[in-house]
């Protein structure tokens, strides 16, 4: 079982609460040692999708392995090998935020007491506080924390930075950063693009209980293309039938198109351009914003 | 001044800025919020004053019944400890002696919970932060909470008039009565006012407003069991404590006797202080704070903590201590009942057949039944008990705190078993210590010797196998009905004392009364416990707490 490949494997998963379909069919693959950005507006269904993984909520349909494992089945068996970082951190208020620290890491099968150490201090929790006094921030740091300190192959983050200042969103990610370099496996729910783009490996986004588009950001940019804006000193002629260029506005010396060709469409679009003569330019690869909306923007 | 521009400015506060803003729309949120909560408080009052009335009135029909009612009443110390002050002989007072000091009780526990609810617990969610940042004067939500107090204290004191003229009596004196309970209620809601302004969580808030509650009662308890029998033995004049307690001062308006009005005025009085001060506190205090800084604790946790055991015991040890230490008490007041019996309940033949009914024949001494008849009751009060400790995996769950924990390395069944184990012991040691404080005070106060010790707490024990039966209800409707567990559970535990123990007072059929498994309780040390209904009823648990736990396992975590 410990050769398989991937963190996590599903296929076609389904869950239903009443009439709702929380999960239509999801397909998810994580495979070990990378960080998956786990993508999808509020109600896609990744935080389902996780408690499916934890053994919290059965399945209705769909294959799902986990650690080379049977979520539902092997669940306390395998959560000796993962931690699991809620978003909406819900903690005992009259235990302290070192005493929750403990109970979670110790149920799981040890703390590293160094680490936990160094994580208080770089997070800036102070320990001796009950849960009832903290802010919903300081709430996340714990399980946070619990979570870092713990020695296990696979982390899973359900919008694990709500509520951190940036800063300490900046801790997390080298947090985050660490554990890939210490070769363990993360999911990375989020709606946060940047945060995504700045950590992950690959992505899956998912919407409506189904996954999209998964692959590296590499891959995802390639599909997208390249955004230019160029102004002129005369009309630009000629891109709109060039095969690789598309979306091509032209307005008043100004125009904007999309390039998703390779050299030919480049050399073409640059060609075009300076006949006209340039006087400015910008290209931009597309950020996750631009992914984002095109596939949960109004007209995907 | 000049005119107001017709627009307003960015400085200009909107019309009606003032600090009482807001509260009739929080009023109407709050009555939304508690509109099965509050009736069912009430009508519960209402239905036991009820039932308690017509009970008394039935039992003590005629004048020489209700002055042996009062002399016994009156020199037991016990009687007058959790009944309270006796006053006269006319049915009404009959009544009071028995429904006054409970009443008022269950008066002051709604509206503390009521007032504390509805004003520290909005701060402590943060949803008093959301509302504070609309137009909301500052003082509106403690105003809200208090006039809803208010008003919950006159529906009350309409339904207690209500309940005392239906059984029978005088509607001037019934009047007295009923607003004499609903003044001590009022003193005890804005004694809740004062603790939400002070404590930063909602449960520090309502505890330090119960420990009012129960100075006040240990006061008066004090003071009426200090005080001197006059009028030959019918009635108590009570020492200065009782004068000092709000609940004390219920008792002194003496309703259907002296009828003082005037014994009124003090919870007034003191309710409009306690506003006064509460909302002094409001003006200076941040939202979300209270007076005193939140103690830090330990940076980790200890080794016992780290378990799953450690841990369902550390979120309940605090309540139940709370629990043995009031079992404790019952058990203190039972043992030297016990001692009281023949010369206190013999000379009442009517008490005496009431005891006899419930714990068995007239072979066995009156202690022994007295002692009987006060555990059949031990055993629902435990059954509480037990259902309360195992229904608190329900509310782990709903609260987010179970997702948590399962996400580690403790499957279902053991994080589970943790509360399970703790809900056992709870049920098993509630029952040791009242049986073993019991029998410690008959025999420190009587010559029945150091072996009652040991025979009464086995008899406390008998109630175990009921108790553990309708625990592990709980434990089913946890695994089945999920987010419905708690409504389930403790609707079935209603309908059980409703058949139970209240059943033959109700008069209701023994076919129906025999459902309830409270019924059985076995009146032990009067009546030996029967093996066979004790092994049906531990079996019972056992299945019912098996399949709770069998259908917990396959069901999904109820997630927010």
């Amino acid at each position: 079982m410990q050769s398989s490949p991937d963190a996590v494997l599903v296929r076609g998963l389904v869950k239903t609460f009443g009439a709702t379909r929380a999960l239509d069919g999801l397909d998810l693959t994580v495979r070990t040692g990378e960080v998956h950005g786990f993508l999808g507006p509020n109600g896609a269904g990744k935080s389902t999708t996780i408690r499916i993984l934890l053994g919290l909520l059965k399945a209705d349909a769909g294959e799902r392995v986990l650690l080379g494992g049977d979520p539902w089945t092997d669940a306390s068996r395998l959560h000796r090998r993962l931690a699991y970082v809620p978003g909406d951190v819900s903690l005992w208020p009259n235990l302290t935020g070192g005493e929750v620290i403990d109970v979670l890491g110790r149920l799981r099968g040890g703390l590293d007491e160094a680490r936990r150490a160094d994580l208080l201090a770089r997070f800036d929790l102070d320990p001796t506080k009950k849960v009832r006094t903290y802010s919903k921030g300081n709430r996340q740091k714990v399980a946070l924390v619990a979570a870092f300190a713990s020695d296990v192959e696979l982390l899973l983050l359900d919008e694990p930075t709500a509520g951190l200042d940036p800063l300490m969103e900046e801790e997390f990610r080298e947090c985050v950063l660490a554990e890939r370099r210490a070769g363990r496996t993360v999911l990375l729910s989020s709606h946060i693009l940047s945060e995504v783009e700045a950590l992950c490996d690959r992505v899956s986004i998912i919407r409506a209980g189904r996954t999209v588009e998964t692959g590296s950001l590499e891959q995802m940019r390639h599909l997208r293309g390249t955004a230019v804006t160029a102004t002129t000193a005369r009309p630009v002629a000629g891109l709109g039938t060039v095969a690789g260029i598309r979306d091509v506005v032209a307005t008043d010396g100004r125009v904007t198109f999309t390039v998703e060709g390779e050299t030919e469409a480049w050399d073409a679009a640059l060609a075009a351009l300076s006949r006209a003569g340039v006087l400015s330019m910008t290209s931009s690869p597309p950020t996750l914003e631009d992914l984002f909306l095109r596939h949960y923007g109004p007209d995907a | 001044m000049t005119a107001a521009p017709a627009t307003r400015s960015a400085t200009s506060p909107v019309t009606g800025g003032g600090t009482f803003t807001g509260t009739r729309p929080l009023l109407r949120l709050a009555l939304r919020r508690d509109r099965v909560k509050l009736p069912v408080w009430l009508a519960a009052v209402a239905v036991f004053h009820l039932v308690s009335a017509r009970s008394v009135l039935a039992l003590y029909p005629e004048a020489h019944d209700r002055v042996r009612l009062a002399v016994t009443s009156a020199v037991s110390s016990v009687a007058v400890v959790f009944n309270g002050l006796v006053s006269g002989t006319s049915p009404g007072a009959a009544v009071m002696s028995q429904t006054l000091l409970p009443t008022t009780v269950a008066a002051g526990f709604m509206n503390y919970l009521l007032v504390a609810r509805h004003t520290r617990q909005n701060e402590e969610t943060g949803r008093q932060e959301l509302l504070a940042a609309g137009v909301l004067g500052r003082r509106a939500a403690l105003t809200a909470a208090l006039l809803l107090a208010l008003g919950a204290d006159v529906v009350l004191c309409v339904l207690n008039l209500g309940v005392l003229v239906v059984a029978g009596l005088p509607a001037g004196p019934a009047l007295l009565a009923a607003a004499a309970i609903s003044v001590a209620g009022l003193v005890l809601g804005a004694v809740a006012g004062v603790t939400a302004q002070v404590w930063e969580s909602t449960r520090a808030a309502a505890a330090a407003a119960g420990a009012v509650l129960a100075v006040a009662f240990g006061l008066r308890a004090y003071g009426d069991t200090a005080g001197e029998l006059v009028r030959h033995g019918t009635a108590i004049r009570p020492g200065p404590g009782s004068r000092l307690s709000p609940l004390g001062w219920a008792e002194l308006a003496r309703p259907f006797d002296a009828d003082q009005w005037r014994w009124l005025l003090p919870g007034l009085v003191l309710s409009m202080a306690l506003a006064v001060v509460a909302f002094a506190l409001v003006d200076r205090r941040d939202v979300g704070a209270g007076l005193f800084q939140p103690r830090t604790g330990r940076p980790r946790a200890t080794a016992f903590l780290g378990t799953p055991v450690g841990l369902a015991w550390r979120l309940q040890r605090t309540s139940l201590t709370a629990w043995a230490a009031g079992l404790a008490v019952t058990g203190l007041a039972t043992g030297a009942g016990a001692s009281q019996a023949d010369s206190l309940l013999g000379s009442s033949k009517e008490t005496e057949q009431m005891i006899r009914d419930v714990a068995g024949g007239a072979g066995v001494s009156l202690a022994d039944a007295y002692v009987g008849a006060t555990f059949t009751f031990l055993g629902a009060v435990v059954a509480a008990l037990g259902l309360l400790t195992v229904l608190r995996l329900h509310s782990e769950e709903a609260d987010g705190h179970a997702e948590a924990l399962l996400a580690t390395g403790v499957g279902r069944v053991r994080w589970a078993m943790a509360t399970v184990l703790v809900g056992l012991a709870a049920v098993l040691g509630a029952l040791v210590v009242c049986g073993a404080v019991t029998g410690l005070a008959w025999s420190l106060t009587s010559d029945v010797g150091a072996g009652a010790l040991w025979r009464v707490t086995s008899a406390a024990l008998a109630q175990a196998p009921v108790a553990l039966a309708l625990t592990a209800f709980g434990l089913l409707a946890f695994g089945l009905a999920g987010r419905a567990a708690a409504t389930v559970s403790w609707s079935l535990f209603a309908a059980c004392v409703v058949l139970g123990p209240l059943g033959s007072l109700l008069g209701l059929p023994a076919a129906v009364v025999d459902l309830s498994p409270l019924a059985h309780s076995p009146a032990a040390p009067a009546v030996a416990a029967s093996a066979g209904p004790q092994a049906v009823l531990c079996l019972v648990a056992v299945v019912l707490a098996g399949a709770g736990l069998g259908a917990f396992r396959r069901r999904d975590l109820d997630s927010r």
